[in-house]
């Protein structure tokens, strides 16, 4: 049955490829391929030890497949882990293509299908059970990806995509190789290891070929570019879906493959491991950096694709702590990161397919046309900024939690920053591009777009309310691991330092929106053009050259501390490796001087030399 | 096999492939590097010669009236070697003629149009 | 699968022999000879199969030539990986003669070339005979000389004259080579010196692979005697150069492979081929890394492959073989592709998607993407690497993966040639033949690799 779901799959992809011509069509065809994945995830639930209801059993399928091509076999099996994060991409998928059916015009066949086959590569890494199959998926996911990528007809997204994307390949083929010389098999089960150096390299350079699609610090240099240059609902996918993958990965081989006990024996540091630790102060880096270069941005997309790094940080230190309580919020925050930065990326889509304008600072007003959008993006944002409302701040939470527990004086402050950042940055958003003055007279966003939004910013509300069930969700990953569940109820998470209950802060939150309300309407309201506000009176023909936009400028103070350190800092170091290779290739070249008397004279040489060898020898 | 006989046939083949090997690596004359090609392996093909020799040997053809006879073997070797290298020198001309026809000139540049 | 015996003698034959007749054609109907020479290559092709099946049913077959028992008469050995060779370069060879099939002007002299080359070609890949071997690759020179300047501009004539000065010293040094060994052995025959070559003296024998290795690797495209193929390469029309890709240098690699396997196997020869193959990748993809020349770009990523192919043959065990196997295919297949698309690098996947596609194709299976074939082959080499602990040599090889990478990148992205020509409806069905193909062993890979398996047992054990 598996089998005919990948195969289903593909040839709905080519068919998809076929109806190039009729955009819509093509989409719907898609829609229903993109279904699939999910209604899989969903059958699978009983299997792994969730209590789904039956009637949510679409398809009988086999636990495991042993699938042979003739020179190799594939081994897939759905595990705890994997099934958590199909689940993931799984619903984010079909969102993507909920949304392109209005969104994408031109070219969709290709669009669809590259898309259809990034999914496909996704599932056979997330079932992948041995080393080859999990690379020719991941490569399969990897250039679908990039097939993605060069629709975007920007040089600087492909090169950057392309030259990290082989960068990521390359390190994990050396990575796997050095695993497989040291246990000799391919199975990922039968692997026992040695805790010695070459498994700790090996698995050092796994990780940093992970950190390429998880977009750690400094690997993100290519993120920002493909991030915001790519069509939105592709990077909704990229962003909300496939960049999970890397941290799947990186949880699969340092906790399944390579195992805790060898990872503690290379030292550990206040009971987390070296390594766990070095990988949670790297994504607490990219949380901050992330952070603070998404305040400074103006392009929309550009402020997301930082915002989404930074998020991603997160998620880099809850694995890297390792503790139930730390793996619990990574996951959950995995999980939120896949709802709320799908949906923002679609609502710029939605806005951008609109208004056709990208700058923060020449748009405005916005939730006065489009409110729908502006709703969604608002809980969206919410659980970005971990808002003490949403599921958004239960993951932040145990993540601090877990950090505070292990006294991690480091970490703790700068996951801190960060989140105080994710406010500034969330607020620019808000009021730039929703409140103030309105600019655009348009229209809402089509229905598809709204109904992928909302679909996606729903479960953050269900999480909102029930954090135990996603606790529900995770704990067979949990006991997989041999590491104990946190224990909750449907409305309360207990931890050893304190105890989260939605219920009573829901009770609160509505407490307090009946009172900011009853203020607001106890005073009649006047409104005031805005440039009343700038100008105090002054008549406006004198500052015209003055951008009177609310986000222009919004935290210039900070800017000006910031904008020294930050300045394409990484980007600027891998630029130099890239120029030393550039200068070897010169050298290469210059090898070739067109003379053909230089290379007869490169023969005699050669022959000279060899003559010589054999003489010495 | 003595091989005393064939030490000037080592030397002589040896200076001619030199000469042709140092032609290839200084002239710019297309003509001249053809020219010396064909030294080069008139030199070998010397050298494969004397490989078969014996001193008073005929030539293997059975009418009875020999009693040494040479290795036949390198002979026909070399006549299809000689055969190739005509061939390759006919083609080498042809292309040169085109050449000066295209550019005006039968040097190759000192820098090579296509380079790097 | 066999239909009937198919007498190896028959695929060099029958393109000569009708090479030949050409002119009579050409002389009865000047329009009919891009009919003829394609009839002529797609019969050749089929008699190729037949021969592969048959070498596949009953192993080695021999076949003697001229009356004369071996070692005195020449014999002809077709072994797996000959019978591989065969097939391929004769299914290219008649895929690559379709995308001449616009050209206004048909010339009787191309078609007599292309025949002769394709001929001499299969005849390298087929023969048990140090000397005929000598004679092929003279054949295929000649015919690949005339080839290369067949575009008539001055960088056409330039480029060539480079490849006949390098080829001609190639060919004195392959004569040397051959009269060192029949100095001491009085044979020819492959079987004969390898069963012999260790009566030879040392020095002699170390001279005699000096000089095949030098004569020959002017062939393979090898650093430091490959000066000739960025030039030449740059300067043919695209459609030769794919030509010469798929042709001429595989047979030039199978020689090699001979040579270091069969004729003067020892340590030092195989580490000598591990030294220059690890140059050549090296080289060949730092040079491309900035070249804005399309063609010459592809030239170089030619070289970079080829030394990957030898660093492949160098570690001579069963699974670096098959490696090599699906390395020098997927070459064959993917770069004689790519050649034919530089002159489309401009318009890119969404202006002809189907085309663009199948370029897409081909670049992904040269940087060695799964699934296509250059991944096995990669992979495999890169496993059978880290079973022996060649760990600096994966580095290199991964290394110069993320090169090649970066300038595929560029191709795909933007190609930064001058000729600026959309493809002609020929050229289209050869891509896209050529991307089926690629497909087609991306998706049944035991296809290539169950007789890739065979031909790397018969490789190990001194066959061919």
């Amino acid at each position: 049955m598996l089998v005919e779901i990948f195969i289903t799959m593909l040839i709905l992809a080519l068919v998809a490829a076929a109806l190039n011509k009729y955009p819509k069509i093509s989409g719907i065809v898609t829609f229903f391929a993109s279904l699939i994945p999910f209604l899989v995830v969903i059958s699978w639930s009983q299997d792994i030890g969730l209590s789904f209801p039956q009637f949510l059993k679409f398809f009988t399928l086999e636990k495991s497949l042993n699938y042979n091509i003739g020179i190799a076999t594939f081994m897939l099996k759905i595990t705890p882990l994997g099934w958590f994060f199909l689940l993931l991409l799984a619903s984010a998928f079909p969102m993507a293509i909920l949304f392109s059916i209005t969104f994408i015009k031109k070219n969709a066949g290709g669009f669809y299908a590259a898309m259809i086959t990034s999914m496909i590569g996704s599932m056979g890494i997330l079932l992948a059970q041995d080393i080859l199959s999990f690379y020719m998926f991941w490569e399969i996911m990897s250039w679908s990806i990039l097939a993605l990528v060069m629709r975007s007809h920007d040089k600087k997204a492909i090169m950057s995509y392309l030259s990290f994307g082989v960068l990521s390949a390359m390190l994990i083929l050396l990575g796997i190789m050095l695993l497989y010389s040291e246990t000799g098999t391919f199975v990922f089960s039968e692997m026992g290891f040695m805790a010695n150096n070459t498994t700790l390299i090996a698995l050092s350079l796994l990780v940093s070929g992970f950190a390429v699609k998880g977009v750690l610090v400094p690997m993100h240099v290519w993120a920002p570019y493909v991030y915001s240059r790519s069509e939105e609902p592709f990077v909704a996918f990229l962003s909300g879906g496939l960049s999970k993958l890397g941290y799947f990965a990186m949880i699969l081989f340092m906790y399944s493959v390579v195992g805790i006990s060898v990872l503690n024996s290379w030292g550990t540091f206040r009971d987390v491991s070296i390594f766990g630790y070095t990988l949670a102060f790297i994504g607490a880096l990219t949380a901050f950096i992330g952070t603070v270069l998404a305040i400074m941005q103006d392009d929309l997309r550009k402020l997301l694709a930082y915002s989404s790094i930074g998020q991603l940080g997160y998620i880099a230190i809850g694995i890297g702590i390792g503790t139930p309580l730390a793996m619990t919020g990574a996951l959950f925050q995995a999980l939120n990161h896949t709802f709320f930065k799908s949906a923002l990326f679609l609502a710029a889509g939605a806005v951008y397919y609109r208004t056709g304008k990208w700058k923060i600072s020449e748009l405005g007003g916005l939730g006065y046309k489009m409110p729908f959008t502006f709703l969604a993006v608002l809980f969206a944002i919410f659980a970005l900024a971990g808002i003490p409302i949403t599921s958004g701040f239960a993951a932040k939470w145990l993540l601090y939690e877990a950090a505070i527990q292990k006294k991690f004086l480091f970490i703790t402050p700068i996951m801190l920053i960060a989140g105080v950042g994710a406010f500034l940055y969330s607020y620019k958003i808000l009021y730039g591009v929703f409140l103030g003055e309105p600019r655009h007279n348009v229209k809402e966003a089509p229905l598809s777009q709204l109904a992928a939004m909302w679909l996606l910013v729903l479960p953050l509300i269900i999480f909102l309310i029930f954090p135990g069930w996603f606790v529900d969700l995770t704990s067979p990953i949990l006991k997989w691991y041999g590491l104990m569940p946190i224990s909750h109820t449907p409305y309360t998470i207990t931890t050893s330092l304190a105890a989260y209950n939605t219920l009573a802060v829901i009770l609160a939150l509505i407490g307090g929106l009946i009172l900011a309300f009853a203020l607001y309407f106890s005073k009649p309201q006047k409104v005031v053009p805005h440039t009343d506000n700038y100008l105090a009176g002054e008549p406006p023909e004198l500052y015209e050259h003055i951008s009177m936009h609310a986000a222009s400028k919004y935290y210039e103070p900070f800017d000006e501390v910031f904008y020294p350190f930050f300045k394409r800092g990484a980007e600027m170091c891998w630029m130099a490796i890239l120029k030393f290779v550039k200068i070897l290739g010169e050298g290469a070249r210059a090898i070739y001087t067109g003379i053909v008397n230089d290379y007869s004279i490169y023969i005699l040489i050669f022959f000279l030399l060899l003559v010589g060898w054999w003489l010495i020898w | 096999m003595t091989y005393e006989l064939l030490v000037p046939i080592f030397i002589v083949s040896t200076a001619l492939i030199s000469i042709g090997l140092y032609g290839v690596m200084s002239k710019k004359n297309i003509l001249k590097i053809i020219l010396s090609l064909d030294l080069m392996d008139t030199g070998v093909n010397i050298l494969i010669v004397a490989m078969g020799y014996l001193p008073g040997g005929t030539a293997p053809i059975e009418n009875g009236n020999y009693k040494v006879y040479v290795d036949p073997v390198p002979q026909a070797l070399v006549l299809t070697a000689i055969v190739i290298g005509v061939s390759v020198t006919a083609l080498a001309l042809a292309i040169a003629i085109n050449y000066y026809r295209k550019t005006g000139t039968i040097e190759l540049e000192k820098e090579g149009v296509m380079k790097w | 699968m066999v239909m009937f015996d198919v007498p190896p003698v028959l695929l060099i034959a029958f393109p000569l022999f009708f090479a030949f007749l050409a002119p009579l054609i050409y002389y009865l109907s000047k329009k009919s000879i891009k009919f003829y020479t394609l009839g002529v290559l797609i019969l050749n092709a089929i008699l190729s199969y037949f021969l592969f099946f048959r070498v596949m049913d009953e192993g080695v077959v021999y076949e003697q030539l001229s009356g004369f028992y071996p070692p005195v008469g020449i014999l002809l050995a077709v072994g797996y990986l000959g019978s591989i060779l065969a097939m391929l370069i004769n299914t290219l060879a008649t895929i690559n003669y379709v995308s001449f099939f616009d050209e206004k002007s048909h010339s009787l002299r191309f078609s007599m070339l292309y025949m002769l080359v394709t001929a001499s070609s299969t005849g390298i890949v087929v023969t048990g005979d140090l000397f005929n071997m000598f004679v092929f690759f003279e054949i295929t020179a000649v015919g690949s000389y005339g080839l290369l300047a067949s575009k008539g501009t001055k960088r056409s004539y330039e480029g060539a004259i480079k490849y006949i000065v390098l080829g001609s010293i190639g060919s004195s040094f392959i004569l040397l080579g051959i009269a060192t060994i029949y100095g001491y052995l009085k044979t020819l025959n492959f079987y004969d010196i390898a069963a012999r070559i260790s009566t030879m003296p040392i020095e002699a024998k170390l001279m005699a692979f000096t000089f095949l290795v030098i004569g020959i690797g002017v062939e393979a495209e090898i650093f430091p005697l490959n000066g000739w193929v960025p030039d030449a390469y740059q300067g043919a029309s695209s459609r030769v150069a794919s030509f010469m890709v798929l042709g001429p240098s595989k047979a030039g690699i199978y020689a090699i492979a001979r040579l270091i396997f069969t004729l003067i196997p020892f340590s030092d020869g195989y580490e000598l081929a591990l030294i220059l193959g690890a140059l050549t990748l090296l080289i060949g993809e730092l040079a491309a890394l900035n070249q804005k020349d399309v063609k010459r770009m592809l030239a170089y990523s030619s070289i970079g492959q080829m030394g990957l192919i030898l660093i492949a043959l160098s570690l001579h065990s069963q699974i670096a073989l098959i490696a090599a196997v699906f390395l020098i295919v997927n070459h064959a297949l993917a770069k004689s592709l790519l050649f034919l698309g530089s002159r489309n690098y401009a318009s890119g996947i969404l202006k002809n998607p189907v085309i663009g596609a199948s370029i897409f194709i081909g670049a992904l299976s040269i940087i060695g993407m799964p699934p296509f074939p250059g991944f096995w082959g990669k992979w495999y080499l890169i496993v059978d690497m880290a079973h022996n602990g060649l760990w600096f040599m994966i580095s290199v090889i991964l290394f110069a993966a993320i090169v090649e990478a970066v300038y595929y990148a560029r191709f795909l992205f933007r190609g930064t040639g001058n000729e600026k020509v959309t493809l002609l409806p020929g050229e289209k069905i050869a891509i896209i033949s050529l991307a089926v193909l690629l497909v087609i062993i991306a998706l049944f890979p035991f296809l290539l690799y169950n007789p890739a398996s065979n031909a790397a047992t018969s490789f190990l054990g001194g066959g061919p």
